[in-house]
């Protein structure tokens, strides 16, 4: 099968392209929903020192003034939006903001999600499902519908969602969470199926990083225990946003990514093998 | 001055060069990328009609092959680490009639590569899998996959190819190991 | 007594001298199957002696799986004395298995050892039975373990074979679906010799083991695994094919 005899939406065919210059992310612009704190916030981080202009978004107005600071300080091109992440208008106004503000919208990062507390499966209530599937879920869903659009009229996408580890491995009393957790794989699945005839592509990342929002570990003995916990796996170590989950999610956005949809990519240190 | 990554691809198949040709620019002293499989391996055929030389030729030396590579780059990388890339076709996942031998091969090499990956990790030795279509990297076999989903976005191009290895060969990918990428523009897409 | 009827079926069981494929040699016997037990060894003979003490059928084959003419006369006697085949389970590893080894350090003898067992045994098995199994409309089943889908930290070579007759099985499920012939994998956690070594130099592993399954113990080869697999040989399970299934407790769900 000639690979050059499919459908040339969207990507540059010249086989003399700079292999190093697909995943150039200058000018692209994001949406990162949840971009104050943890893996949101190490990516908006990183998209903004590889030249992204950004949509971010965050509940509170506290963190989106810090994130705004930072990113000033840095020169970056972005807005900065309050949305609760399951709020279907909220998600299309981040997008509408960044096609006003930019012209376009060329990747959308659908990190947004809440905490759950454990609870086991035989005490789960309506509202224990509820939470994860209309913040995560839902959430997801809206953001990407926004963005399709304007994607599908370009003839070009990238959708990243996000997955869980301890979905995969079916962890107790995350029956909730990780429920949501593979709702989104199997949307991430069903939307690369759909919409790669756009050249669109959707996938989802599996991140491990939890230092971020451990306790206690300005105890030297709880952070022993923290790190012996990692000591077991293929890179020892609990993952960095900025170095190792965001790059990932870099990739995923950029031209270089072109020809993986409906994948999940581990960004875990090796934890989970999957496939 | 640029170091190349060292692509190792026996049996002189035509995508080893090309993806050689691909990477050639890339600096990234460090990484070895590992071709599994030519056109002599994944000749298309039912198993019962195979020699035992036969057999020996496309699952056995294959995985061989893959041993010795990995082997050198562990002994090359040693000291100060690097990353290791194999490079193979995605038909392992599904299976594929008439690839016995071979698929075999494919898929203990991927077991190995993890394996590798979970040995070498203290190490700093990074080894992950990139999975191609079948007809990308040996053309004579692409009728044995045809029984796959055509892909979602079109088939990949060489130059996508590479730049997924690029991907992992990347320093900034630190936290990447045992992982697998499927590039093939969406037809293999396993739970 | 046994739930699935195998009756009137022949099963032969490579490695059924010990460990998992005795427990599949026995549970299939209880079922109802003539067990063909091949063995290298003739431990072989005492898991006939004891299916037939139960009042089953079996008869013993010396058999190297290692060796094409020898697993071809394993399945000549199981279609000579039965007049039929309707599976073959191939259960077989090297006796290296659960020895630990660093990847860089293989050695071309261990390299052997691991591959003619899993790798050549397969093939053997399949070609020699692949006649007999059409007529009977059969399966050919192979052995898996975690360490073939995640790779393992201890034993790398252990986990290229498992990671290989994943692949080998389900290619041959396709490429013998028109036979009407299925090909499926089981990946099981039973004791087995191996495993009762390493438990006997340190107890505290079983219990370790035991809190990571989530039916909390490591599984019996007859009663959890062997029968799991009669039913698979079954023809309840002729739908079934290019499966992996697991009969561990829930050890491993990542499949």
């Amino acid at each position: 099968m000639d690979p050059r005899s499919n459908d040339r939406r969207g990507v540059d065919w010249d086989d003399r392209v700079s292999v190093s210059a697909l995943e150039n992310l200058d000018g692209k612009v994001v949406v990162v929903t949840g971009a104050t704190r943890g893996v949101g916030l190490g990516i908006a981080r990183y998209l903004a020192g590889r030249g992204a202009r950004l949509v971010v978004s965050a509940r509170g107005a506290e963190g989106l003034a810090a994130l705004s600071a930072e990113l000033d300080d840095r020169g970056a091109a972005y807005v900065a939006r309050t949305a609760d992440a399951g709020d279907r208008d909220a998600n299309f106004a981040l997008v509408a903001a960044a096609v006003q503000e930019f012209g376009t919208v060329d990747g959308v990062v659908a990190n947004a999600v809440t905490s759950n507390p454990p609870v086991p499966v035989e005490e789960l209530t309506e509202a224990d499902l509820d939470v994860p599937f209309d913040a995560s879920v839902k959430g997801t869903v809206w953001l990407m519908q926004a963005a399709f659009p304007v994607m599908r009229d370009q003839g070009r996408g990238r959708v990243v969602t996000f997955g869980s580890n301890a979905a995969l491995n079916g962890v107790p009393t995350y029956a909730a969470y990780s429920a949501a957790k593979e709702a989104i794989r199997a949307i991430t699945r069903t939307a690369a199926a759909e919409w790669g005839r756009h050249g669109i592509t959707v996938n989802s990342i599996c991140p491990v990083s939890v230092r971020h929002h451990t306790p206690g570990l300005d105890d030297p003995e709880a952070l022993a225990r923290f790190e012996r916990g990692f000591s077991k796996q293929p890179v020892p170590r609990d993952g960095r946003l900025e170095e190792d989950i965001a790059p990932v999610v870099g990739f995923l956005l950029s031209d270089a990514s072109a020809y993986v949809t409906g994948q999940t990519l581990m960004a875990d240190g090796g934890r989970i093998m999957l496939r | 001055m640029t170091t190349p990554v060292r692509v190792v691809a026996p049996g002189a198949s035509s995508f080893g060069t090309a993806l050689r040709d691909a990477l050639a620019e890339v600096d990234a002293p460090g990484c070895v990328v590992y071709v599994c499989g030519d056109e002599d391996a994944a000749t298309v055929g039912p198993l019962d009609a195979l020699t035992p030389d036969e057999w020996d030729r496309r699952a056995e030396r294959v995985l061989r092959d893959a041993l010795a590579a990995l082997r050198d780059a562990h002994r090359e990388l040693s000291p100060r680490g690097g990353r290791i890339v194999l490079v193979a076709p995605t038909a392992g996942i599904p299976g594929a009639p008439e690839l016995v031998p071979f698929v075999t091969a494919v898929e203990g090499a991927r077991a190995m590569a993890k394996s590798a990956a979970r040995q070498w990790g203290a190490a700093g030795i990074a080894v992950n899998t990139v999975l191609v279509p079948l007809e990308l990297l040996v053309p004579s076999a692409a009728g044995a996959t045809s029984f796959l989903s055509p892909p979602a976005i079109g088939a990949p191009t060489l130059a996508h190819v590479a730049a997924a290895v690029v991907a992992f060969v990347d320093p900034s990918r630190h936290g990447v190991t045992g992982a697998t990428l499927v590039v093939d523009g969406g037809s293999v897409m396993a739970p | 007594m046994s739930a699935v009827d195998l009756s009137g079926r022949t099963v032969l069981v490579t490695g059924g001298g010990a460990g998992v494929g005795r427990g599949i040699a026995l549970a299939c016997g209880a079922a109802g199957a003539h067990v063909v037990v091949a063995s290298r060894r003739e431990n072989g003979v005492e898991v006939v002696d004891e299916i037939v003490t139960r009042r089953g059928a079996a008869s013993w084959s010396q058999c190297d799986v290692t060796d094409r003419e020898s697993v071809a006369a394993t399945v000549a006697h199981a279609v000579a004395r039965t007049g039929a085949l309707h599976a073959v389970v191939h259960n077989a590893t090297s006796n290296q298995s659960s020895v630990p080894h660093r990847l860089e350090d293989v050695s071309g003898e261990l390299w052997e050892q691991h591959s003619s067992v899993s790798l050549r045994g397969a093939y053997h098995c399949a070609v020699a039975a692949l006649a007999a199994l059409r007529v009977s409309g059969g399966t050919l089943l192979v052995m898996t373990s975690p360490a073939g889908i995640e790779g393992s930290a201890t034993l790398p070579l252990y986990a290229t074979m498992k990671g290989a007759l994943r692949g080998f099985a389900k290619s041959l499920a396709r490429e013998w679906a028109p036979h009407g012939v299925t090909v499926n994998v089981v990946s099981p956690l039973a004791y087995s010799p191996a495993m009762e070594n390493a438990v006997a130099e340190d107890p505290a592993m079983e219990e370790r083991l035991a809190r990571r399954v989530p039916l909390g113990r490591v599984g019996d080869p007859e009663i959890d695994v062997g029968r799991g697999v009669a039913l698979l040989v079954s023809a309840d399970a002729a739908f079934v094919t290019g499966q992996t299934l697991g009969i561990d407790g829930g050890h491993f769900m990542s499949l």
